[in-house]
């Protein structure tokens, strides 16, 4: 319970330093009883719809923010691309019936509450958004 | 700031409630693509990807729209409804068809679905998913039909560090031509094939070979050229050169797409041969694009070029001891096969103004020869020509 809160301080503290500094950092979040580690590639996997299963067999289902702070810098940092190639990406496998991009929720708490909510879900959102409801796997 | 907080969460809860009520009601999803683009060839004696020497906007616009429902877990139902300049604007169905997902890497599909001959094939009509405002014409020359009914199985599996995509199909088509007697039927029976797609961090490749039956109505003159043929005793060559006998296609497709550190490689390299002769597309074609994206711009190269392998060999009519209106007939014949040797080179620009909405710009040289000259120094008939086109993309 103490390291809980310890760490739900130490990501607050980081996030308003990171918020201070302009750089919004982005957390990987999964629901609490979600137990499978993912590295950066299995992130950027799951969120190009290269892997539909969590390492241990579960359906993932991954969920987006529309658009803002965090979308980019997820996009940039983990997903290695622009929106505009996004769009594209996603346009080829749309049109095409190969591919259905994450389902894109209007703001950061949209997605800790589904996130909390919904054991297959994985997301990621601004680290300031972060509370307990939500496991955090990875910042960038 | 807490009222706007408040009004916020309110507002959310009002979304989510309105997800629950849709997602109760079988979901359907709507999602989009149109292209509005404008252009004018050099040429007035001949079209160049549907552009003649007046401006037109038709060649090249099209508006689609994609309604998806998910049924179940496994179930899936996919419509796309396109209007394209080319066809008057006539709403026609690319895609309609069920998927059931037999595990989460292997679908199959049921009803109308994309003929996937080429790397782009399947996504011809969407051009805010690839650089140019439309990929090479001399290798995407097939726009007589686009889409097969039938059956398709999409699998998917990981080699090592590889993504692999594999698709096997078969159905039939029906293509439509237009001709100086008015539009003719093709019909494409047996319509079948395989393509494999790896894709591996910056580098995809894509292998592909399709096989089809091919019947055709013939225009009024190739007719009455045909009986004429038969008439003068050459029943096995008139039957041989009839498209209303059955033959035999086969396409070969092979593509390469690298996108390293924002410079873009496509090439693509594609064959079509047949069983018996034909008067088009018993050719080679390819291209290779070069690209560099700098911020929010594309630049583009293409070089693209298109050989056609005239049967001339199949047609046995003989050339000398034989009265003159043979000889005349043997010309004729040899006439209506295609064999040309055409090339472009593209330069262009695509500016991503937005995510959803792409302006591109292109200017193509156009150069036409001959394949095979049927006498000592025959030149083309078509003078070299430059298009240029402007146009917007968007996906929504």
């Amino acid at each position: 319970m103490k390291t809980f809160i310890s760490k739900k301080v130490v990501a607050a503290i980081v996030g308003l330093i990171f918020s201070a500094a302009s750089t919004a950092e982005v957390s990987i979040i999964v629901n609490p009883g979600n137990a499978n580690q993912l590295s950066t590639e299995d992130i950027k996997r799951i969120f190009l719809g290269k892997d539909v299963l969590f390492p241990d067999g579960t359906k993932a289902a991954p969920v987006t923010v529309e658009s803002g702070g965090s979308t980019d810098e997820f996009n940039q940092k983990v997903l290695d691309r622009n929106a505009s190639q996004l769009k594209a990406y996603w346009s080829k496998l749309v049109f095409t019936g190969k591919g259905v991009p994450p389902e894109a929720l209007a703001s950061d708490a949209d997605v800790v509450k589904a996130v909390a909510s919904a054991g297959n879900k994985i997301g990621f959102v601004d680290s300031g958004s972060v509370d307990g409801s939500v496991k955090v796997l990875a910042t960038f | 700031m807490s009222t706007l907080r408040k009004s916020l969460s309110k507002a959310s809860c009002l979304v989510a409630a309105l997800g629950f009520v849709t997602s109760a009601s079988a979901e359907i999803t709507f999602s989009g693509f149109a292209s509005f683009v404008g252009g004018k060839f050099s040429e007035d004696n001949y079209t160049y990807a549907g552009y003649d020497d007046d401006v037109s906007f038709s060649p090249d616009t099209v508006v689609g729209i994609q309604l998806g429902s998910k049924l179940t877990e496994e179930i899936k139902v996919t419509a796309q409804l396109v209007a394209k300049g080319l066809d008057d604007y006539d709403v026609e169905a690319e895609l309609a068809y069920l998927t059931y997902a037999v595990n989460p890497f292997w679908d199959v599909r049921v009803g109308r679905i994309r003929a996937p001959l080429f790397y782009y094939s399947d996504f011809l009509d969407v051009g805010y998913a690839y650089p140019w405002i439309r990929p090479p014409s001399e290798v995407y020359r097939i726009n007589t039909f686009s889409s097969f009914d039938g059956i398709d199985t999409l699998y998917r599996s990981r080699l090592g560090s590889w993504d692999a995509t594999y698709q096997f199909f078969y159905g039939n088509a029906e293509a439509e031509q237009d001709s100086s007697s008015g539009p003719l039927q093709s019909d494409l029976d047996n319509f079948m094939g395989v393509n494999f797609t790896f894709n591996r961090d910056w580098l995809t490749l894509r292998a592909g070979y399709v096989q089809s039956d091919f019947t055709s109505e013939v225009s009024a003159d190739l007719a009455g050229l045909l009986s004429l043929v038969e008439g003068a005793g050459f029943v096995d060559v008139a039957a041989e050169f009839d498209p209303r006998n059955e033959r035999s296609v086969d396409y070969v497709a092979l593509a390469a797409i690298i996108d390293y550190n924002d410079w873009l490689v496509n090439m693509e390299y594609t064959t079509i041969s047949w069983d018996k002769p034909t008067y088009f597309f018993n050719d080679d074609a390819w291209f290779i694009m070069v690209g560099r994206r700098v911020g929010s711009y594309i630049f583009h190269l293409t070089y693209a070029a298109q050989e056609e392998d005239p049967d001339y060999d199949k047609n046995t009519i003989p050339s000398t001891g034989v009265p003159d209106g043979v000889v005349a007939l043997r010309n004729a014949l040899n006439g209506a096969i295609a064999n040309n040797d055409d090339s472009s080179i593209t330069l262009g620009v695509r500016y991503d103004m937005d995510a959803g909405v792409a302006l591109k710009a292109e200017i193509t040289r156009f150069e036409s020869d001959i394949a095979e000259p049927l006498f000592p120094g025959q030149q083309s008939s078509l003078d070299d020509g430059t298009l240029i086109s402007v146009g917007l993309d968007v996906v929504f």
